[in-house]
């Protein structure tokens, strides 16, 4: 695959990573407002569709080395347990 | 699915703007899996874009549903 094609991919995920979240938050939005059941379902159902499509969209990007995680230190979460422990 | 018979403004209004987003999103990876050369981006834009497809019957019906038992 030459350089061109390999941004052209990484652009479309890029695009693509954005428009689910989009639609995540838009049907969260949706299902909390709604009071009928059925609609208040099909928001739920079609959201977790939405998390599924995107998480199908990164595991592609972090295959190919378009996503990099950073990992945090041991410190850091050491810090965090620290001040929130009771 | 059962018809809605009292769908309220927010309801009707959401339902709407999940529409509109669904077929931008159809449109958008439909436009994607043409443009692209690569087989595996063009796979799945396919699959997502029938995904989005299925999302936008779904929605569609709530308001079909709703204008039949509106109508009788």
């Amino acid at each position: 695959m030459n350089k061109q094609e390999q941004h052209s991919a990484t652009d479309i995920f890029q695009q693509a990573v954005s428009l689910q979240k989009r639609l995540t938050s838009l049907y969260n939005e949706a299902a909390g407002a709604s009071n009928a059941a059925n609609i208040r379902q099909d928001f739920l159902n079609i959201l977790m569709d939405e998390h599924q499509l995107q998480e199908e969209i990164k595991t592609i990007m972090q295959r190919r080395g378009m996503v990099h995680a950073q990992v945090v230190d041991n410190q850091k979460i050491s810090r965090a347990q620290q001040e929130y422990q009771h | 699915m059962q018809g809605t018979q009292n769908m309220t403004q927010t309801e009707l209004q959401y339902i709407t703007d999940c529409l509109e987003t669904e077929k931008k999103a159809i449109e958008n990876y439909t436009a994607f899996a043409r443009e692209t050369r690569d087989p595996e981006v063009s796979e799945i834009c396919k699959n997502v874009a029938n995904k989005h497809q299925q999302h936008y019957n779904t929605l569609l019906q709530h308001l079909q549903n709703t204008s039949h038992i509106n109508t009788q």
